[in-house]
């Protein structure tokens, strides 16, 4: 009879066992993630077996995909970018971490690794925003700051190659396989996408319906190619050359504006002086390549060696005795007055804004697609961009009633509980449509596209 | 006006090609180099200067025999011995160490002329 009863029990489990596994959903399998995600996920995280250090301990996301002194100074000692202050195989011919504290510079041996004491150059770290319109030349991809960051067939895709052995060895003996490992080719693809997805993908098309008078003012100075000349090598603001100059498949150029030349370079006077930088090739032109002037306002300090720290002085830079003297200076001088040099300067504080505020209501709108459980890191980004905008318009009292908006926005996306998630952001994207409506009289396609 | 142009085009046009970044190169053993333009075997017939018409011809083989391509060896080719099997970075070599039968790898700097970038070569 026990027998029995158990065997009945028995029965029932089974079956019942039969009935829930017939009811239960299996959860859907996660899908898997994208070439740029997996690109994301390799540029802050992987180490490739080395020191530490990821693409993202340099190229950081909080600080515009740059690395400015400013943001050095809130990081940890224990931060990865120090590794030579840490690790006893990277004191010497690795870094110059002084130079790296004080002025922002990264120690690159671009003329080779046989002389780590004294054959080096210090670099400002480049953001990476918008590379998908700054790297293609006629001349073949140029990267980094002379255009020739990258070995093998010089792509953006091979880039990370030369960083890993560059930046990420465990000891200056950089052995494959012992300090570091190198990228496999699936994750250069990754990267490669990742990279290519950040910022602006598609150039600006100038002018714009600007509402300021100042900023009016400095985008027909930007624009005039006798006065101030910016729109020769800065063609709409991006990194690429006036095609009407310089012909139609120009794309990004190298030039030698004599920034090397400037008398007051921080890092010369630093520890250990930097040593002049001969740009492009070994041995050097003397050339560097052009960055995107869109995202120049929130990425200081400016140019190859952080010579400049504030986009005033840059934009005085094309004053200079070392620019007008330069090969590129030498077509006409250059005299802005400073009058001049602050109205260029408020163009390009109203286009990055402008440009803050089109990734800002691209993030919005993605927390808003992901909901309150998985949209805190787009709304994380959001933020930032809006707070980027609000420094570089308030910096230099520049549009107050579009910083209002953007206070506006802040306050939405800060405050949202479950219930009002969705329509505080809905509301914090009014507020963004607001603050660019302030800047932009009429909306132009290229300069409010999603990205 | 395009006077203006023509003079700041001359005086700006003075940056020379971009070209891919030599020092890291050096840190890559052969198999591991990035990119598209690579051609890798074993060296084949390597012809003097006089027979090729002025550079130095490299062949590369399958491991069939099947000759993969032929490259000029020109003053900028750079030529790098594979220490990777003694955990060494590459050295600096010459054509005289690219001998028939060794494993090899070509980097194609240019399709039409078929000029190799660089040579590496496993002892």
């Amino acid at each position: 009879m026990r027998m029995r009863d158990l065997g009945w029990q028995a029965a029932c489990a089974a079956a019942l066992a039969l009935v829930l596994a017939a009811c239960e959903q299996p959860a859907p399998p996660p899908a898997p993630p994208t070439l740029e995600e997996r690109g994301r996920d390799i540029f802050f995280t992987e180490t490739f077996g080395g020191n530490g250090r990821t693409c993202g301990t340099c190229h950081r996301a909080e600080d515009n995909f740059g690395l400015s002194p400013a943001f050095i100074a809130t990081l940890p000692a224990d931060d990865p970018l120090f590794v030579a202050e840490t690790v006893p195989e990277l004191a010497r011919g690795f870094e110059a971490p002084r130079q790296m504290r004080a002025n922002g510079l990264i120690l690159e041996n671009l003329d080779g690794f046989e002389d780590l004491d004294n054959k080096f150059v210090l670099r400002g770290v480049p953001h990476t925003l918008a590379l998908r319109t700054s790297v293609t030349s006629g001349d073949g991809p140029r990267t980094g700051w002379g255009g020739d960051g990258a070995p093998g067939d010089r792509s953006l895709r091979s880039f990370a190659v030369g960083a890993v052995i560059q930046h990420f060895t465990k000891s200056t003996n950089r052995m494959a396989g012992v300090d570091f490992r190198l990228p496999t080719e699936e994750e250069l693809d990754a990267l490669e996408a990742f990279m290519l997805s950040t910022g602006r993908q598609e150039d600006l098309v100038l002018p714009l319906q600007l509402t300021d008078a100042r900023v009016q003012r400095g985008q027909a100075l930007f624009l005039d190619n006798t006065v101030a000349r910016c729109n020769v090598c800065h063609f709409n603001a991006g990194a690429n050359a006036n095609p009407a100059i310089f012909g139609a498949d120009v794309g990004n150029r190298n030039f030698n504006t004599g920034v090397e030349d400037l008398p007051d370079i921080p890092g010369r006077t630093g520890d250990p002086p930097a040593p002049r930088d001969d740009g492009l090739n070994i041995p050097g032109d003397g050339t560097f390549n052009t960055p995107p002037l869109v995202e120049a306002a929130d990425t200081a300090p400016f140019f190859h060696n952080n010579a400049r720290a504030t986009l005033e002085e840059a934009v005085a830079f094309y004053n200079s005795d070392a620019f007008n003297n330069s090969p590129s200076g030498r077509a006409g001088r250059i005299a802005l007055t400073q009058e001049q040099v602050n109205d260029i300067a408020a163009f390009l504080r109203a286009l990055n804004a402008l440009e803050n505020i089109r990734q800002g209501e691209a993030y919005v709108r993605m927390a808003i697609e992901r909901g309150q459980d998985r949209g805190a890191e787009p709304l994380r980004l959001a933020r930032e961009e809006i707070q980027d905008a609000v420094q570089v318009l308030s910096g230099v009292g520049l549009h107050a009633d579009a910083v209002s908006d953007l206070n506006q926005a802040l306050v939405s996306t800060a405050s949202s509980t479950r219930s009002r998630y969705a329509p505080d952001l809905a509301q914090a994207l009014v507020a963004l449509q607001s603050a660019r409506s302030r800047i932009l009289a009429a909306q132009s396609p290229a300069a409010t596209s999603p990205g | 006006m395009r006077t203006v142009l023509i003079a700041v085009a001359a005086s700006l046009a003075l940056a020379g090609a971009a070209a891919a970044h030599p020092a890291t190169e050096q840190y890559i053993p052969i198999g591991q180099s990035p990119g598209p333009g690579i051609v890798s075997g074993r060296a084949g017939v390597v012809a003097e200067p006089s027979e090729a018409g002025g550079e130095p011809i490299v062949s590369v083989q399958a491991a069939s025999g099947a000759e993969l391509g032929a490259y000029a060896v020109t003053p900028q080719t750079r030529v790098y011995i594979d220490r990777s099997a003694q955990g060494l970075p590459n050295l600096v070599g010459t054509i005289d160490d690219v001998q028939p039968g060794r494993v090899i790898e070509v980097r194609i700097a240019d399709p039409v002329t078929r000029a190799a970038e660089w040579i590496k070569v496993r002892p």
